[in-house]
């Protein structure tokens, strides 16, 4: 479904990715880890075509990213921070509309006058009852249900999730944490899962890709991930990393 | 007092005041919430760089005044996503650039200069049919360009990443939004000046945020607080023979503390 061949980017003479290949299946659960820095949410803005490779192509469904076909229509993508500002005046409802943009031939006014897909979305994440309340006073937990309602709401199918549980109390963690799960075993998207949290990977991950410095240092099943390649990713003692995530649910 | 209403500059200004608060209002609520409140002074000043340099040439000075004001808002998008600035520095370069233009074409000027410098103050009692109908097609613009790309702006207000992801124009809907913007602030120039305008784009719109919950409450009452600034102004200048364009920013800045000052216990609940 997600075919990245051979990508770099470079700004400035510094390779922020470096001949990046990665193929993501549809309905695969994927996450990518590493060091701050290391090029994961660059990952992602190329995939979704916000950032243009210097060098290789991304192929979305097989059409190339880098033409001026619109591809991410498939593909949705939550950020880890998306209020620019701490007073919005918009609506839950007014935010989950947004994702329905191009479904609704590039009119806004369409999707208005069929609420469904909006009310279906709200649905799914467990938050009808916020559709009229203002963004600026849900919480972190209530905002990151919001961000994933609004990409659902163009039925995709897959999800980029950058740093969904940052800044997250527990029990926040856990309910986003499960949501995610329960999307992609009862609907069926393509989860592709960007964290720092080790200790507390979903269940459901399949695969492990290890970026640092802009390249892929591994990319392996689960379960042949051991604690020593991780060491290795961040650049720590393994004895230290152990101690500060706990045992490795890997 | 009401004998004013019976004369032709006064109800010229009386339409210049409801229907150019209005849409500055409204457009100065894009201006606060994408954060580029230094705009308004840019392209004010671009307008006003732009009339000297009629003036100079022998070229309508309004008819000018549009030209700049289009280049300048034009300008500072492309300027700010080529070169990786952020659009309040890629303002900062437009304004002390058309800012240079426009000294030195007075410095150019031969006799008064009296004409030139009346773009920087404004004299909302003077207006012409000619800028009354300019006035009132520019607001009806402002309404039409707001219905067809409300949610558009939503979007791009919301976070611009966000709205690409979704198959959004982000850059086209804000080269649009300077562009009515730039607009907008030339139309009414002659109201309050391209020195004053800047506040009744800030004012009015920063006042409607500390009150609104959605954002068509807030394009209302920005644009009530436009008109009520606009014509409270006119008012006094009237009756009391002070500058128009002062009391117009006065009345504004009064709305926007007296609101401060009646939610400032909503608004520090919000901060917590």
């Amino acid at each position: 479904m997600i075919e990245i061949r051979n990508v770099s980017i470079i700004r400035e003479g510094i390779y922020i990715l470096k001949g990046v290949s990665l193929s993501i299946k549809k309905g695969e659960f994927v996450a990518i880890v590493g060091p701050n820095g290391a090029g994961k949410t660059t990952l992602l803005d190329v995939i979704t075509g916000f950032i243009k490779p210097t060098e290789g192509v991304v192929v979305i469904n097989n059409k190339r990213s880098d033409t001026k076909i619109y591809t991410g229509e498939n593909i949705g993508y939550v950020f880890q921070e998306e209020y620019s500002r701490s007073n919005i005046p918009l609506t839950v409802e007014d935010v989950v509309c947004i994702g329905g943009y191009k479904r609704s031939g590039g009119s806004f006014f369409h999707l208005k006058g069929n609420p469904g897909l909006i009310d279906k979305a709200l649905e799914e994440v467990g938050i009808s009852n916020l559709k009229h309340r203002n963004v600026s006073n849900l919480s972190g937990g209530e905002r990151r249900k919001v961000s994933i309602a609004r990409e659902l709401s163009r039925e995709v199918e897959a999800l980029l999730l950058d740093e969904v549980l940052a800044n997250l109390d527990p029990p926040a963690q856990i309910d986003i944490n499960g949501l995610i799960q329960r999307l992609h075993e009862e609907l069926g998207i393509t989860i592709v899962f960007v964290t720092h949290l080790l200790h507390y990977l979903p269940e459901r991950v399949e695969r492990i890709v290890g970026l640092k410095n802009g390249e892929v240092l591994f990319d392996n099943p689960r379960s042949r991930i051991t604690s020593g390649m991780l060491a290795e990713l961040y650049g720590c003692d393994e004895n230290k990393l152990s101690k500060y995530v706990g045992t490795f649910r890997i | 007092m009401w004998e004013l209403f019976g004369y032709k500059f006064f109800q010229y200004a009386l339409i210049a005041a409801l229907l150019g608060g209005a849409s500055l209002g409204i457009v100065g609520v894009w201006v606060v919430l994408i954060g580029i409140p230094f705009i308004g002074v840019a392209l004010s000043h671009a307008a006003f760089a732009g009339g000297v340099v009629g003036m100079l040439l022998g070229i309508n000075p309004v008819f000018m005044a549009f030209v700049f004001s289009l280049i300048a808002s034009l300008s500072i998008g492309p300027l700010s996503e080529r070169s990786r600035i952020e659009p309040n520095i890629s303002i900062g370069i437009i304004f002390s650039l058309v800012l240079g233009i426009a000294f030195l074409g007075i410095g150019f000027m031969k006799g008064s200069r009296n004409e030139a410098f009346s773009l920087i103050w404004g004299s909302i009692l003077t207006l012409s049919r000619w800028d009354i109908l300019m006035i009132t097609v520019f607001f009806f613009f402002v309404l039409l360009f707001l219905l067809k790309f409300n949610m558009e702006i939503k979007a791009i207000i919301y976070n611009k990443k966000v709205a690409h992801v979704a198959g959004i124009p982000v850059s086209r809907i804000f080269y649009l939004l300077l562009f009515v913007t730039g607009f907008t602030v030339t139309v009414n120039l002659n109201t309050v000046g391209g020195l004053l305008i800047f506040s009744l784009l800030i004012n009015p719109s920063s006042a409607a945020s500390l009150i609104a919950k959605r954002i068509e409450q807030m394009y209302l009452l920005s644009a009530l607080f436009g008109v009520v600034s606009c014509v409270c102004g006119l008012l006094v200048s009237a009756l009391f023979n002070v500058p128009s364009g002062s009391v117009i920013i006065i009345v504004s800045s009064v709305i926007f503390l007296v609101t401060f000052l009646l939610n400032r216990r909503r608004i520090a609940e919000k901060r917590v």
